[in-house]
């Protein structure tokens, strides 16, 4: 406590101010009432905190869900006066709130942990909880925002901001994780299982909360173009396409505007070109587009069930891996 | 009383039926090719534009009358000729040839590609006129090449592609032996150390300087190994471009070769019929045109 004498100042009626020096006795009297004060709003404060971790874990409102987590995840519950020992993790609230989200829309599918040991939150997927799990992880640099990581692998699968209204998936993480990793260890169904529900939570953020959501990789939408890194045509690269697709008993084709094309089934097309050339922007970047006669399938789809298309893009990602947001992904 | 001293000239009259005669005959040629034209009769018209070529390859067509020195008059047209008559002919040829793309590069000009895959050749250029392909010379022997190499099961460039690949692997080698060369250089170097300390008779001053001799030979050939080591991975990705290269025009061949055998089961039977466009061609406008006759 502050041991200095304080002084007071009185502010007088007619408008002059005098400041003298208060007796101790009266001094202490004051210090205790501040005290009192400040002991009450540490205990207000941590009330409140209660109550958004009531509304976080009740509310069947997704504007009540956002805002109650919003809340919590810049909470400063300890003060001077009093200091919670047991507490949640800003990235907690993240995971909790994903959770929530997914609930409120009657999706189970995602099942919250807790882990004894690590003191944290956690979310497996039946079906994949034996090769690792996920929780968030702040970013250090964007206020509002974390990432939604695979523990083992340490994998970035989607940036959340909450102040930028964004959610961005990173085609990186997503090819070897779910790509290259999986492959191995699991059958597509399974793995469709997991993209889908990753899909549907970044559908929930769209439509509930109206945040632009990229879904890069896993865009379903006959339009999506996945932007590659390589800005101009990789010749090399759809070159060798020919040959392994030729082998593997498909034709790549050439468009009339000078795309690639790949017809894989009745009603499955891939289209190597620029965007310009694929969905008539003004935009000369070299792009990939899926389409499929139900709308449900996105590059990734592609990559996992078709060998020689995964092969041949895992040999060639120095030129043709998918772009991420710059901003949020290195 | 006449000049008796002036030559004798011929008659004007006579003069003037010959050149009136030359000039009907030329009007009544291109009246002819104009009403052909109108009517949309292409075969009526590559018999105009070339009489000769059409009595001699067209073995049913009677006798023609016309002068061939008429067909002069329109030789400045051929382009716009050429482009009349490519309408029907490509139609033709589209269903006949459906592995030949034509693109059009100028007035009644055209080119045409092997095909509708990546990566597709330029095969050459269609002369409506002669109802002929000028085919690329150069692309036509490789196709041709890869017919001749199917009885062998080989493609056009497999020697090579195998060839690079050994050459590779080879390279590779040398790559991978870089530690085992190291460890026999340093063997080398400390056994020539151990030589040159060595203290011997006069006698045997010699026999030492010929093992000296022995390894430092033995040495800088390993050094020698190195630098080709040091090059060995450009070398190599040089190498995998060019069976990059290699590999897709063998796969461009193989799907010429398929479409070839598809439409004409052989590739003789594919030359035989190129020989005989222009008559095959005729033949099916007569018979089109028979077709439309009886319609009416």
């Amino acid at each position: 406590m502050n041991k200095e004498q304080s002084k007071t100042v009185i502010f007088q009626p007619d408008g002059s101010v005098d400041t003298f020096k208060q007796e101790s006795v009266v001094s202490t009297s004051s210090r205790l009432q501040n005290y009192n004060e400040q002991l009450k709003d540490s205990l207000n404060s941590g009330i409140a905190f209660t109550e958004l971790l009531d509304r976080l874990i009740n509310t069947s409102d997704p504007h009540e869900l956002l805002d109650s987590a919003m809340q919590l995840i810049s909470y400063r519950l300890n003060s001077a006066f009093l200091v919670f020992p047991q507490q949640y993790s800003r990235s907690d609230f993240y995971l909790i709130f994903l959770s929530r989200l997914l609930q409120q829309h009657n999706s189970d599918q995602l099942i919250l942990q807790s882990s004894e040991h690590n003191h944290e939150l956690y979310q497996e997927f039946p079906g994949i909880n034996n090769q690792g799990y996920f929780v968030f992880q702040v970013d250090p640099v964007n206020e509002g925002g974390a990432y939604y990581v695979e523990k083992q692998n340490g994998a970035q699968l989607f940036y959340l901001n909450f102040a930028k209204h964004i959610v961005k998936f990173n085609a990186a993480a997503i090819t070897s994780l779910l790509v290259e990793n999986y492959h191995e260890k699991f059958v597509y169904p399974t793995v469709r299982k997991f993209v889908l529900l990753l899909i549907k939570m970044g559908k929930f953020f769209k439509e509930d909360f109206g945040f632009d959501v990229d879904f890069n990789i896993l865009d379903q939408s006959n339009s999506a173009v996945y932007a590659i890194i390589k800005s101009d045509i990789p010749q090399e690269a759809l070159d060798k396409l020919f040959v392994v697709a030729s082998r593997a008993g498909y034709m790549l084709q050439t468009g009339p505007k000078g795309e690639a094309i790949l017809d894989l089934k009745s009603g499955l097309v891939v289209t190597f070109g620029t965007e310009h050339q694929l969905i008539g922007n003004k935009k000369e970047q070299w792009a990939i587009n899926v389409k499929d006669r139900e709308a449900t399938l996105s590059w990734f789809d592609l990559l996992f069930n078709y060998d020689f298309i995964r092969d041949w893009y895992l040999d060639n990602i120095n030129t043709l891996e998918i772009q991420v947001d710059p901003r949020y992904f290195n | 009383m006449a000049n008796t001293n002036e030559f004798v000239l011929s008659d004007h009259d006579t003069a003037t039926s010959a050149v009136i005669k030359a000039v009907v005959s030329k009007s009544r040629y291109l009246e002819t090719l104009h009403a052909a034209l109108k009517d949309q009769d292409d075969r009526l018209v590559y018999q105009l534009i070339d009489s000769e070529k059409y009595a001699r390859e067209v073995q049913q067509a009677r006798h023609i009358s016309a002068d061939p020195s008429n067909e002069a008059l329109v030789e400045d047209l051929h382009d716009k000729l050429s482009a009349f008559l490519s309408k029907k002919l490509i139609t033709f040829l589209r269903k006949n040839y459906p592995f030949f793309y034509f693109e059009e590069i100028g007035e009644g000009q055209y080119q045409f590609y092997f095909g509708n895959w990546w990566g597709r050749r330029l095969f050459g250029t269609l002369d409506v006129l002669n109802v002929s392909f000028n085919f690329d010379e150069v692309e036509y022997h490789k196709l041709a090449r890869t017919f001749e190499l199917e009885t062998q099961q080989k493609r056009l460039n497999s020697d090579q592609i195998e060839q690079i690949s050994v050459e590779n692997d080879q390279l590779q080698e040398l790559i991978d032996s870089q530690d085992k060369r190291d460890e026999e250089k340093a063997n080398l170097r400390s056994q020539i150390k151990q030589i040159s300390q060595e203290k011997v008779m006069p006698w045997e001053a010699n026999r030492q300087k010929e093992e000296k001799q022995n390894l430092i030979d033995q040495l800088s050939k390993l050094t020698e190994v190195d630098e080709t080591s040091n090059n060995a991975y450009q070398q190599i990705r040089q190498n995998e471009s060019r069976i990059l290269e290699l590999s897709k025009e063998d796969t461009l061949l193989s799907y010429e070769k398929q479409s070839i055998v598809a439409k004409f089961g052989s590739f003789e039977n594919f030359e035989a019929k190129n020989q005989v466009l222009y008559r095959d061609y005729i033949a099916n406008l007569v018979t089109i045109q028979g077709q439309v006759n009886a319609d009416e």
